[in-house]
């Protein structure tokens, strides 16, 4: 008994010494990043070994977090006290995590010339009230991909540069040839982006200052537009149950004629054999054209070990991270990737996105309770398109609760 | 003395969830899941702003929708599977296959089955002509409802047949003969003398049926996620969306504790009736 004591005792001593005698203090550091795809549960952590292997006293601990349930399981960790060091996030969430004091700005960081490194709009997408608390992660611009084949098939010359224009085309499609005319997502989260992108089109806008302007009279004959369409056979049937990964494998084997996605859908249609052209998303006569995009934040939380989080973020910003990851995803560049430009200039996925990311962009706007906002539209516009309400009523509905959300 | 730690245990796992729910209901809770103070009964007005009566209705038509028909049909093939007739081992294993699949995966394959766009139900009934054009099944909840309750009798009668099965092969045999020498045949034989006497099987599997349906989740998840517009939601993916989708904590504590009031009092309301019935079983 006494003998084994010792034993352990000298274990301890041993123990201690060594860890005492180490000058270095190895610090580990959380990780949060998100799947984008199933290949992100294998490259996030390869490049946290890479980077492990560059500083051999920072640890990384990576954490591969399902986007739908991103969200949930960060504020779940938040609340139990254990936020990550190191996180992606959808941009929407930013606002709230800096309102709460979580999120460290990025200013005193970053140094001119790693920003310049950036293209400035991407830089910009992730700014809150005008601080950069954040890196662009992943990029996309939104643009209508078509069916070479349907367009053909109906008689159509080329994409519609109205929403009236593309209406039209939709539904002689339908009749033509038995396809759908466009693909409308009505389901789930990406219903309320996926109807912006046809009420920006008719000169509405999400919110007007800290109000917000969901039944405005544009955004009642965007919604009441796209609610005839579906009416007049249009759009796929069910879109109520359609999701727009759920669409865009339909899109992809040739039975949809149109689709508003980001460059990730091309390769898939091409993998098919499906010609497909990819132009501006339509606007009404009058109302500036605008393609949408989107960007995700990669942000630092506030935490003890700054410098060695701040030594990751710089790594998971350089340019052959960079490079490997929008290529595996089919995001758009963030930063001026020298040595990788030609390739996506060149493919047929990346270059009308990039071309589009130098014309008119818009961004979803970076306010607090952004997320109730989208919630809150995805319940009308729902509601419309199952016909429980009308668009005039289910856009009243929404307003006060759009209102409300930004208050908080 | 000896049940101290049993009940410690007991009273840790159930009354500590219970406790919190109720604090939620009560408090302003953020989107972390944190309690920041008291908030009255403004919960309950965000919930009942929030959708909740139609949540309710759906609850009741989801539940009613699934009981009543598992419970009627599970009787008829219970005791049709207690006769003595050919191959009756095989009929026995084949009606048990439906409750061997993870309703995961039977919620998968009812939303491909379902699909407006390749769902084969459209197409045989196209083939059919039963229908003129492909409808959008999962699309509304007038129409969603009914499949995943038709989905879910389809996953409930097994248990049940089962339970009761074993209730009718405990009857003992001599009553049995004894009524058939007195005359009782068929339906009668079944309506006077056996489900009388499976009377205690029949409480359990209402029971048990009412608690599992009333909280049933993943069929509705995976085929509609209560949409569109929570016209297909039930208390359950209700309370999950509110809390971990919408991150609206409060609104969830509410709705949680209104389903746990209605749950407890349906089922002692439901052995009271039965203790008052001579039934025993609880």
């Amino acid at each position: 008994m006494a003998a084994g004591l010792a034993v352990m005792l000298a274990g301890c001593g041993t123990a201690a010494s060594t860890s005492a005698s180490a000058k270095n203090h190895p610090v580990t550091i959380t990780f949060d990043a998100m799947e984008y795809s199933a290949a992100a549960n294998k490259f996030f952590p390869k490049f946290a070994q890479e980077f492990e292997k560059l500083h051999p006293n920072i640890k990384v601990k990576v954490r591969v977090i399902n986007w739908a349930a991103g969200q949930q399981v960060l504020n779940t960790e938040i609340g139990g006290g254990n936020p990550p060091d190191v996180a992606i996030i959808g941009t929407r969430w930013l606002p709230g995590y800096v309102k709460d004091g979580l999120i460290q700005p990025l200013t005193s960081f970053m140094t001119p010339s790693f920003a310049h490194e950036f293209y400035s709009a991407a830089l910009n997408s992730v700014k809150y009230n005008g601080v950069q608390y954040s890196l662009p992660e992943a990029m996309s611009v939104r643009l209508l991909i078509y069916n070479k084949n349907l367009f053909k098939k109906a008689g159509i010359a080329g994409p519609p540069k109205t929403w009236t224009q593309l209406a039209a085309d939709a539904i002689a499609i339908h009749k033509k040839t038995g396809q759908s005319g466009y693909a409308l997502v009505g389901s789930q989260v990406e219903t309320s982006l996926d109807y912006w992108y046809t009420m920006w089109g008719f000169g509405g806008n999400i919110l007007k200052g800290t109000k917000g302007t969901a039944n405005s009279p544009a955004d009642v004959k965007a919604l009441q537009f796209l609610v005839n369409l579906i009416h007049s056979g249009g759009t796929q049937p069910s879109v109520t149950a359609s999701t727009r990964s759920g669409l865009e494998p339909v899109f992809a084997s040739g039975k949809i004629g149109m689709m508003i996605d980001g460059p990730w859908l091309v390769p898939l249609a091409l993998a098919n054999k499906i010609p497909i052209g990819v132009a501006n998303i339509p606007s009404q006569p009058g109302v500036a054209a605008a393609n949408p995009a989107i960007t995700d934040s990669f942000v630092m939380f506030k935490n003890s070990h700054e410098k060695a989080s701040w030594e990751f973020a710089k790594f998971m910003f350089t340019k052959s991270v960079r490079a490997y990851f929008d290529k595996a995803e089919g995001m758009l560049p963030t930063m001026s990737l020298d040595g990788s430009e030609p390739y996506f200039r060149n493919s047929p996925e990346f270059s009308p996105y990039l071309k589009a990311l130098a014309g008119s962009t818009r961004f979803e706007p970076v306010v607090p309770g952004f997320q109730s906002v989208s919630l809150a539209y995805t319940n009308a516009v729902e509601a419309a398109y199952s016909g429980a309400l009308s668009p005039q009523a289910a856009l009243n509905q929404a307003e006060p609760k759009v209102t409300a959300a930004l208050k908080k | 003395m000896y049940l101290l730690p049993a009940i410690a245990l007991i009273g840790l796992a159930v009354g500590y969830p219970i406790v919190h729910i109720v604090e939620m209901a009560f408090g302003n809770v953020n989107t972390f899941g944190t309690i920041m103070g008291p908030n009255g009964f403004q919960n309950f007005i965000g919930l009942w702003q929030s959708g909740f009566p139609i949540v309710i209705r759906n609850t009741a038509v989801w539940t009613l929708g699934i009981l009543i028909p598992t419970v009627v049909l599970s009787m008829a093939l219970a005791y049709s599977l207690s006769l003595p007739i050919r191959l009756q081992p095989l009929f026995r294993t084949l009606s048990i296959v439906p409750w061997a699949i993870p309703l995961t995966i039977v919620a998968i394959w009812g939303s491909m089955a379902f699909n407006a766009l390749y769902g084969q139900v459209n197409t045989v009934l196209l083939d059919l002509h039963l229908i003129s054009h492909r409808v959008g099944w999962l699309a509304t909840g007038k129409t969603s409802l009914p499949v995943m309750i038709l989905i879910g009798i389809w996953v409930s009668v097994p248990f049940t047949t089962l339970t009761l099965l074993g209730g009718i092969q405990a009857i003992p045999r001599d009553i049995l003969e004894a009524s058939s020498i007195d005359g009782a045949r068929g339906f009668e034989r079944f309506a006077r003398i056996v489900v009388p006497l499976i009377r205690n099987s029949l409480q359990l599997v209402v029971l048990i049926n009412l608690a599992y349906i009333f909280n049933s989740f993943p069929i509705i998840w995976v085929m509609t996620q209560g949409g569109p517009a929570y016209s297909s939601a039930t208390v359950t993916t209700f309370v999950y969306q509110l809390a971990f989708t919408d991150g609206q904590f409060g609104f969830a504590g509410a709705a949680a504790l209104l389903a746990f009031l209605v749950l407890i009092g349906v089922a002692l309301g439901y052995v009271a009736l039965y203790r008052k019935s001579e039934g025993s079983l609880l």
